[in-house]
């Protein structure tokens, strides 16, 4: 980033860092996408409901990242989360609760892989905001994205194409679900 | 600066041009016939994308994209995946709407499922020889113009993809990349199906229907050259 001044705000570079980290693995990334092909579904109204369990849950999940449980099991569970969203998106929509209670147990998970080293207290808030802001953008954008294409183009071969992706997504995960396993 | 621009703008312009020059003989009004149109130019474009060898400026490409080829290149350069792959295509094609995408979206998830059970190192017997029939069988499907049930057609394809999963899934945990793997040969998976649905969309002329007939006959005789091991 080009800085007119070489001052920054201090723990800035924190921040950005947290914004990118629920992003940076491929269980995180695969959960993220199968979501915001689920969720977008449900653009906007709907949306909004989905998204505040997410929300709450990626609070939850972030405290108990920081506590230090259940890495390893967060990138697991992701990873099933993943299958099923991009499951359900390929097989057409659901009642709202399901798609709901799966964007809860996301938040939760990403936000329990997503947790920064140890470090001094200051730097590691700023950075877990960045995160948790980072993880909420991802979800936002990814729905967004996929609801504004259902609406722009509503035809046959638009709804059949982000059902195909989801299928694909779907076999991904599947692949990495059993990869992680015999890990 | 303004140069390059200008030679991207106009790359672009070209691009887009030979892309919509890619007319399949649709009638008007024909809502199925333009959506496969559009699923076929978007592969095309896909597939150039994909098989554009970039300028790069350093040539160590890294795990990801040796991950990323090397998954594309399977199933393209195994002759009894690329024929199975394209056979299921052209079958859903031949089928009509929903098999037409019901098979594609089938296919790479029971393929998923089947690569689990290789990674995991469940055996199955027969694998090569499970390839090769699936190729034999869909293949006298087409030739045939056998149009069973949505739920029977489904079956046949998910026991299928289950043997070209397991192929594919006994090789993943070796790649460099696993991740990108993955995303590759699912990838070339799905653009080996679109192949087959362009092809397959010639049924609706009885010229084509024959040429598409003839396509698996020739599926399926390709299928037992690599049953009996002689391809």
């Amino acid at each position: 980033m080009a800085f007119a001044h070489g001052r920054p705000v201090p723990g800035v570079e924190g921040f950005y860092t947290g914004i990118v980290h629920p992003l940076s693995t491929p269980p995180q990334l695969l959960a993220l996408l199968a979501l915001g092909l689920l969720l977008g579904q449900y653009w906007p109204r709907k949306f909004i409901v989905a998204w505040r369990a997410f929300a709450l849950g990626a609070i939850g999940g972030l405290i108990v990242g920081i506590a230090g449980y259940g890495h390893s099991l967060g990138e697991r569970a992701l990873l099933v989360i993943a299958l099923a969203a991009s499951l359900l998106a390929a097989i057409g929509p659901a009642s709202v609760s399901v798609p709901g209670t799966m964007a809860g147990a996301a938040g939760f998970f990403l936000g329990m892989v997503s947790t920064p080293d140890a470090g001094p207290l200051g730097a590691m808030t700023v950075t877990v905001i960045g995160t948790y802001v980072g993880a909420n953008l991802a979800l936002f954008y990814a729905s967004g994205g996929i609801g504004w294409l259902r609406d722009r183009f509503n035809k046959p071969w638009a709804l059949i194409g982000l059902q195909v992706i989801a299928a694909w997504i779907a076999a991904i995960s599947c692949l990495m679900l059993a990869l992680n396993v015999v890990s | 600066m303004a140069a390059i621009f200008t030679a991207g703008i106009v790359a672009a312009s070209d691009l887009r041009a030979r892309l919509t020059s890619v007319n399949l003989p649709v009638k008007a009004g024909d809502r199925w016939g333009r959506t496969v149109q559009t699923l076929v130019r978007g592969a095309l474009l896909v597939a150039l994308v994909l098989v554009t060898e970039p300028a790069l400026a350093h040539t160590e490409s890294g795990a990801i994209n040796s991950g990323f080829l090397s998954g594309f290149a399977h199933p393209i350069f195994g002759w009894d995946h690329v024929i199975a792959m394209v056979a299921v295509g052209l079958w859903g094609a031949f089928l009509g709407a929903p098999a037409i995408w019901l098979l594609p979206v089938v296919f790479p998830l029971v393929m998923a499922f089947g690569g689990a059970l290789g990674i995991l190192g469940v055996p199955i017997p027969a694998v090569e020889a499970g390839i090769a029939a699936s190729a034999v069988v869909l293949g006298l499907l087409i030739a045939f113009k056998a149009k069973p049930p949505l739920w029977i057609a489904g079956s046949i394809v998910a026991l299928f993809a289950i043997f070209h999963g397991h192929a594919h899934g006994t090789e993943l945990p070796a790649a460099a990349n696993p991740f990108a793997f993955a995303t590759g040969f699912v990838l070339a998976t799905g653009l080996l199906h679109l192949i087959g649905i362009g092809f397959g969309t010639l049924v609706r002329w009885p010229a084509g229907t024959y040429a598409v007939r003839a396509g698996g006959g020739a599926i399926a005789l390709a299928g037992l050259a690599f049953l009996f091991g002689i391809a």
